[in-house]
C-alpha cells in the first residue's frame, strides 16, 4: 500500500496524491474553463460562414459582394503586437513563480508587477480594438460576427482583468508583515496556472479568429 | 466520544448562528438534504395541481399560461432544487466519512456552494410572485426570446440557473478534489465505495457540462438584454443552436441525476444481502462508461428537428450503446442479491424496487432512442412516462433508500419500519398508477405540455387514473413525514454500525462527532469494516493528539448574499447588482485574509 | 440451485407472457391511433418489435429478483451470504446477450427503419405548411391555392406527399398521429416530411388531426385542426372550389 499518510492532523499539505488541494482545484477548474471557451469558440465558428452568406458587414476578412470588395475589419499587425505583449506576460509570470519558490521576494514582486502591467497593456489594446470596430460600424447587434466576436473576446478580456486583480491582490498581500506566509510558492504558482491558461486561450483565439481565413 | 472532546479546537456549537457559519460537511449535508426535500414537496404540490387540471377533459382549474409555468417550475424544481441537492446532501455528509477523512478539501467553499444554491433557489422559486418562467425546462428558443416572452419569467430562469450552476460548479470542484486527495491510507481508487465513485463521475460531469449551459444562458441573456440575435433566425441567429448547447449540458445532467441513486443502491444491496457487491470493477467501469457516453448522445433529443439521416443514425447508435453498461449494472445488482442472506428493511425495499422501475425506464429509453419510434413518441406522454420512470422510479427511489439506510448514521435514530412499509407500498403503487398509464396516453397520441384536452380524444380514463395515483403518492409522503418526526422525537438509540455494513462511515459513532473519526482508519479491503471484523482487527484508537478543525466562518454566506443580490439586481435595478458586487468583493477579500489555522 | 432455476423459469415465463399480453392487448389493439399512411407500418413495427423484445428482458430481471428475495430472505441474519464473485459463464452470457440485443435493435428496427423512411421518389404532390402562433397556413403550390389560418387539412389518398414545413415565429411541430411521424417547424429553415396516406380519413377519427407538438406559447394546446383524407377526384374538386373562393374574395 504505497500510500501517502492521510490527513491525520487535518493538515492542508498531506494528500493522497501529493498534489496540494488548491493546485488540484485550479487544474480541474481550468478543465471546466476549457469547455467554457470551447463553447464560445464553437459558437463563433457556427456563424462564421453564415455571416458572409447573409452579406451584412462588417466582416472579419475581405469579402467580395456584388463585385465590390468589403475590407476585413481585423488589423492583424495590431493584434499580433498585443498577442506578443500577452505572451511576454507569461515570461514575467514564470519569473514571479520562480522568485516565489526561491524566496527571492523582490524578483517575485517585480514579476507580479510586470505581469500585471503587461496584462493591462493587453487590455488597453483590446479597448482600442473594440473602439475602432465600433467606429467602423461593428457592435453586438450588427451581425452574428459582432455578437460572437465581442462575446468571446469580451469574456477573454474579463478573464485577463480578473487575473490582473488576482495578481494585484497577491502583490498587495506580499507587502504585509508576513508576506504571503509559508505557502508563498504555492500561492503564486496557482495564480501562475491561471495566468498561463488565459494566455493559452488567447493563442487559440488568435489562431482561430484572426489567422485562419 | 467524550474522552477526546477536550482536544477539539472548538466546542460543539448550537443555535442558528452556528448553522449559518458552519463549515462542517455534516451540517452542510443536512442543510442540503432538508432544503432539497422541502423543494421536493413543493415540486410535488405543483405536480398535483397539474394532475388535478388534467384529471378530466376540458378541466377548468388552471389557465393555459399558469399551466405552462407549473410544468416549467415543476421540472426546474425537481431537477435543480430537489434531486440534485438531495444528492449533494448525501455527498456532503457521506463522502468524507466513506473515504475516512475529517472534512472535505475546502470546507468554506462547501458552505459557499450551499448558500449560493439557496440564493439561486430563492430567485427561481420566488418568480411565482412576479411571473414564473413558462417555456419548459429546456426553454426552447425563440419562444424564450424577447419578442415572444416579454415578461420577467425567462429572466428569472436565466439568472436562477446561472446562480445554481455556479453553486454546482463549486460543489463539484470541491468533491472532485476531496475524492482524489483526502482518502484514508490504503483507500485506493479501486477500494472506494461505489457511491464515492459515482459522486466522482458526477463531479467530473458537472465540471464539464455546466460551462456549455452557462454559455447558452449568457447568450440568451444577451439576446434579451443587449439586442444580440443568437437564437433569432430572422436576424441571422439559429434557434437550433440553443437546443444543441442545452442538450450538450442536458444529457450529462440526466446522468448527474441518476448516478447518485445507482451509487446508493450499490451500497444498500451488499449491506442487506450480507455479501460483497458482485463485480465491483464492472459496476465502476460501467458507471464511467455511462458518464463518457453521455457526451455523445445529446442530439437524440432533437431527432424531430429535421436532422439528416446520418447524424440521426449515429446518435441513435450511441444512445443504444448506453444500454450495455446499464445492463451490466442491473446484472451486478441482481447477482449481489442472489444467494445473499437478505434482510428486508425499508431501505432494501426501495433499493429492490429501484431495480425494477429503473429497468422499465431504461427499456422505454432504448425504445425512443430508435429514430422511427421517436418520430411518433417525441413530445408525447410516452416521454413523460419514460423520464418519470428514470427520475422518480430511479433517482427518487434511490434517494429514499439512502434516507432509510443512512438515517441512523445521520441522526442516531431509526426510522420506523412499519411506517416505512406504508410509505414504500403507497409510494410504489401510487408511482405505478401515476406514470404507467402515461405510456398508453403517449402511444394514443397525447402530447406533452397541453393544459387541457377534448372529451372526444378518449384520454379521460387514464388521465383520471394517473391523477388518483398522484394523490396516492402524495399520501405516501405524509407517512414519511410522520415517520420522520416520530423518530426525531425519540431518544437516539442507534449503535455505530446498526446494519453491520462494510463501509467506513459506519466505523464511527452515530451521529459522528464533529471531527468524524477519533482515529483515522487504515483501509485493507474494499469492505474495510467486514475485513477488520473477520480478521479480528480492532478499530483504531485515538492517540489523544490535537485534531484541527476549520473554524466557523460567516464569509461564505456573505459572498452568497452578494452573488444572489447580483442576480436580483439583474432582474430589477442595477444598483442592487452593484451592492451585491461590493458585498461579494468584500466577502472574498475577508475570506482570503481569514486565518484558517 | 435447481429449485431456484425452476422458480426463476416460472416467474420469467409468467412476467414475459403478461408483458406480451399488455403489449398486444392494451398497446397494439387499443392505444394505437388509427393507422393512416404507408410509412406508419415502419414505425408501428419498430415499436412493437422493441416492446416484444422488452418483455423477456424485463421478465428476467423480475425473475432474478423474485428468486433472490423469495429464496434467500432471512429475518435475523447470522451468517454472511456466500460471496459470489465475477467469474463464471453467467456474466459473459449476460454481456453477450445484452450486447447482441442492442446490436439487433440498432440494426433493426433502428437503422433499417431510418432507411425505409427515406423516400427518394418524386412526390406526387407538394404541400407547404407554415406554422405561426397559433394556426397553420396551408399551401398547395402546384394548384396555386393558399389558405391562411386553415380550419382543416385536406389531402388526397394514395399520393406521395412532400410536406415542406416552415415557421414564421417560434418552434412548432407538424404531427398527424395517424401518419405516425412528426417534424418540427423551425424558424429560418424548411423541414421535410414524406407521407403517403393510404386510407380515407373519417372526420370523426381523432387520429386524423394536425396537432402542434412543440410548446409554442399560450394557445399551444389548442393548435389543432382536423385532417381529411379524400379520394383523388374529391380532392381536385375541393381544390377548385378553394380557388373559386379565393377569387371571389376581394
Amino acid at each position: 500500500m504505497a500510500h501517502a499518510p492521510a490527513v491525520a492532523h487535518g493538515g492542508a499539505h498531506v494528500t493522497s496524491t501529493g498534489t496540494e488541494n488548491r493546485k488540484l482545484l485550479m487544474w480541474i477548474f481550468l478543465g471546466s474553463e476549457c469547455l467554457f471557451f470551447g463553447s464560445l469558440i464553437a459558437t463563433y465558428l457556427v456563424f462564421k460562414h453564415q455571416v458572409i452568406e447573409r452579406g451584412i458587414g462588417p466582416f472579419p476578412i475581405d469579402v467580395t459582394i456584388d463585385g465590390k470588395v468589403e475590407h476585413g475589419i481585423f488589423d492583424i499587425p495590431l493584434t499580433s503586437t498585443s498577442t506578443f505583449v500577452l505572451l511576454m506576460s507569461s515570461v514575467t509570470m514564470v519569473l514571479a513563480v520562480y522568485g516565489a519558490h526561491q524566496h527571492r521576494l523582490k524578483m517575485m514582486k517585480l514579476g507580479l508587477l510586470s505581469t500585471m502591467l503587461l496584462g493591462l497593456v493587453f487590455l488597453g489594446f483590446q479597448v482600442y480594438e473594440f473602439r475602432t470596430f465600433g467606429h467602423e460600424g461593428l457592435n453586438l447587434t450588427t451581425n452574428m460576427f459582432g455578437a460572437t466576436f465581442f462575446l468571446l473576446t469580451g469574456f477573454h478580456g474579463t478573464h485577463v482583468g480578473v487575473g490582473v486583480l488576482y495578481l494585484g491582490s497577491l502583490l498587495a498581500a506580499s507587502f504585509r508583515r508576513n508576506g504571503l506566509g509559508r505557502e508563498t510558492g504555492e500561492h503564486v504558482e496557482i495564480a501562475g496556472l491561471y495566468w498561463h491558461f488565459v494566455d493559452i486561450v488567447w493563442i487559440v483565439i488568435f489562431t482561430v479568429l484572426y489567422l485562419i481565413p | 466520544m467524550a474522552t477526546i472532546a477536550g482536544t477539539l479546537a472548538q466546542p460543539t456549537q448550537s443555535g442558528v448562528w452556528s448553522w449559518i457559519t458552519t463549515v462542517d460537511h455534516k451540517r452542510i449535508g443536512v442543510l442540503y438534504g432538508v432544503t432539497g426535500f422541502s423543494f421536493f414537496l413543493w415540486g410535488g404540490v405543483l405536480a398535483l395541481l397539474m394532475r388535478t387540471q388534467l384529471a378530466v377533459p376540458n378541466g377548468t382549474v388552471i389557465e393555459s399560461d399558469r399551466f405552462s409555468q407549473l410544468f416549467t417550475m415543476h421540472a426546474l424544481t425537481m431537477i435543480f432544487l430537489a434531486i440534485m441537492p438531495m444528492g449533494a446532501g448525501f455527498f456532503n455528509y457521506m463522502i468524507p466519512l466513506m473515504i475516512g477523512a475529517r472534512d472535505v478539501a475546502f470546507p468554506r467553499l462547501n458552505a459557499l456552494s450551499y448558500w449560493t444554491f439557496l440564493g439561486g433557489a430563492m430567485i427561481l422559486s420566488l418568480s411565482f410572485l412576479f411571473e414564473a418562467p413558462g417555456g419548459g425546462w429546456f426553454n426552447y428558443a425563440p419562444l424564450s426570446e424577447r419578442p415572444y416572452s416579454d415578461g420577467l419569467g425567462i429572466d428569472f430562469y436565466v439568472v436562477g440557473l446561472l446562480t445554481l450552476g455556479l453553486s454546482s460548479l463549486m460543489a463539484a470542484l470541491n468533491f472532485a478534489v476531496t475524492i482524489i486527495n483526502l482518502r484514508a491510507p490504503g483507500m485506493t481508487m479501486m477500494r472506494m465505495p461505489v457511491f464515492v465513485w459515482m459522486t466522482f463521475v458526477i463531479s467530473i460531469l458537472l465540471i464539464l457540462a455546466l460551462p456549455p449551459l452557462t454559455v447558452g444562458l449568457i447568450q440568451l441573456l444577451f439576446d434579451r438584454q443587449f439586442g444580440t440575435h443568437f437564437f433569432i433566425a430572422t436576424e441571422g441567429g439559429d434557434p437550433l443552436l440553443w437546443q444543441h448547447i442545452f442538450w450538450i449540458f442536458g444529457h450529462p445532467e440526466v446522468y448527474i441525476l441518476i448516478l447518485p441513486a445507482m451509487g446508493i443502491v450499490s451500497e444498500v444491496l451488499p449491506t442487506f444481502s450480507r455479501k460483497p457487491l458482485f463485480g465491483y470493477p464492472a459496476i465502476v467501469f460501467s458507471g464511467i462508461a455511462i458518464g463518457v457516453l453521455s457526451w455523445v448522445v445529446w442530439s437524440h433529443h432533437m431527432f424531430t428537428t429535421g436532422m439528416g439521416s446520418v447524424p440521426r443514425a449515429v446518435f441513435a447508435v450511441n444512445t443504444m450503446i448506453i444500454g450495455v453498461p446499464t445492463g451490466i449494472k442491473v446484472f451486478n445488482w441482481l447477482a449481489t442479491l442472489y444467494g445473499g442472506s437478505i434482510r428486508f428493511t425499508t431501505a432494501m425495499y426501495f433499493a429492490v424496487a429501484f431495480i425494477a422501475t429503473f429497468t422499465i425506464g431504461g427499456i422505454s429509453g432504448v425504445m425512443h432512442a430508435s429514430p422511427p419510434v421517436d418520430s411518433q413518441h417525441q413530445d408525447t406522454y410516452f416521454v413523460v412516462a419514460h423520464l418519470h420512470y428514470v427520475l422518480f422510479g430511479g433517482a427518487i427511489m434511490g434517494i429514499f433508500s439512502g434516507i432509510y439506510y443512512w438515517f441512523p448514521k445521520m441522526t442516531g435514530r431509526f426510522l420506523g419500519e412499519t411506517l416505512g412499509r406504508w410509505h414504500f407500498w403507497l409510494l410504489f403503487i401510487g408511482m405505478q398508477m401515476t406514470f404507467f398509464p402515461m405510456h398508453f396516453l403517449g402511444i394514443a397520441g397525447m402530447p406533452r405540455r397541453i393544459y387541457t384536452y377534448d372529451d372526444g380524444l378518449d384520454w379521460g380514463f387514464w388521465n383520471m387514473f394517473a391523477t388518483i395515483g398522484s394523490y396516492v403518492l402524495a399520501v405516501s409522503l405524509l407517512f414519511f413525514i410522520w415517520n420522520f418526526f416520530r423518530s426525531m422525537r425519540r431518544e437516539p438509540s442507534a449503535p455505530a454500525n446498526p446494519w453491520d455494513a462494510p463501509t467506513l462511515e459506519w466505523g464511527t459513532s452515530s451521529p459522528p462527532p464533529e471531527h468524524d473519526f477519533d482515529a483515522i482508519y487504515t483501509v485493507r479491503s474494499r469492505e474495510p469494516l467486514w475485513y477488520d471484523r473477520d480478521h479480528g482487527i480492532a478499530a483504531p484508537v485515538a492517540t489523544g493528539e490535537h485534531i484541527h478543525l476549520p473554524p466557523p466562518s460567516y464569509y461564505p454566506i456573505l459572498i452568497a448574499i452578494g452573488i444572489t443580490l447580483l442576480g436580483v439586481g439583474a432582474l430589477s435595478h442595477l444598483a442592487i447588482s452593484a451592492l451585491g458586487g461590493v458585498i461579494a468583493f468584500y466577502g472574498v477579500w475577508g475570506w482570503a485574509l481569514e486565518p484558517t489555522d | 440451485m435447481r429449485r431456484d432455476l425452476t422458480l426463476g423459469a416460472i416467474v420469467w415465463v409468467a412476467v414475459t407472457l403478461a408483458s406480451l399480453a399488455v403489449s398486444r392487448l392494451v398497446i397494439a389493439e387499443i392505444s394505437f391511433p388509427t393507422r393512416g399512411a404507408e410509412e406508419a407500418d415502419v414505425i408501428d413495427e419498430a415499436f412493437m418489435i422493441l416492446t416484444y423484445l422488452a418483455a423477456p428482458v424485463f421478465g428476467i430481471v423480475i425473475a432474478a429478483m423474485v428468486v433472490s428475495v423469495w429464496r434467500h430472505r432471512v429475518s435475523a441474519p447470522d451468517e454472511d451470504g456466500a460471496p459470489l464473485q465475477g467469474t463464471g459463464a453467467v456474466p459473459i452470457w449476460w454481456l453477450g446477450i445484452t450486447s447482441a440485443l442492442t446490436l439487433l435493435v440498432i440494426i433493426h428496427p433502428g437503422l433499417t427503419g431510418l432507411i425505409s423512411l427515406r423516400n427518394y421518389d418524386p412526390p406526387d404532390l407538394q404541400l407547404n405548411v407554415t406554422g405561426q402562433m397559433w394556426q397553420w397556413t396551408v399551401e398547395y403550390p402546384d394548384a396555386e391555392v393558399r389558405i391562411f389560418g386553415a380550419q382543416e387539412l385536406v389531402l388526397p389518398v394514395d399520393q406521395h406527399i412532400q410536406v415542406n414545413i416552415r415557421s414564421l415565429d417560434v418552434l412548432h411541430s407538424f404531427w398527424v398521429p395517424a401518419f405516425r411521424q412528426k417534424i418540427d417547424a423551425v424558424p429560418g429553415q424548411t423541414t421535410e416530411l414524406h407521407i403517403t396516406p393510404d386510407r380515407l380519413g373519417a372526420p370523426d377519427d381523432v387520429a386524423y388531426r394536425l396537432q402542434c407538438a412543440e410548446l409554442c406559447g399560450l394557445a399551444h394546446s389548442k393548435m389543432v385542426m382536423p385532417v381529411r383524407v379524400v379520394e383523388r377526384s374529391e380532392f381536385e374538386a375541393w381544390l377548385a372550389s378553394q380557388r373559386q373562393a379565393a377569387k371571389a374574395r376581394p
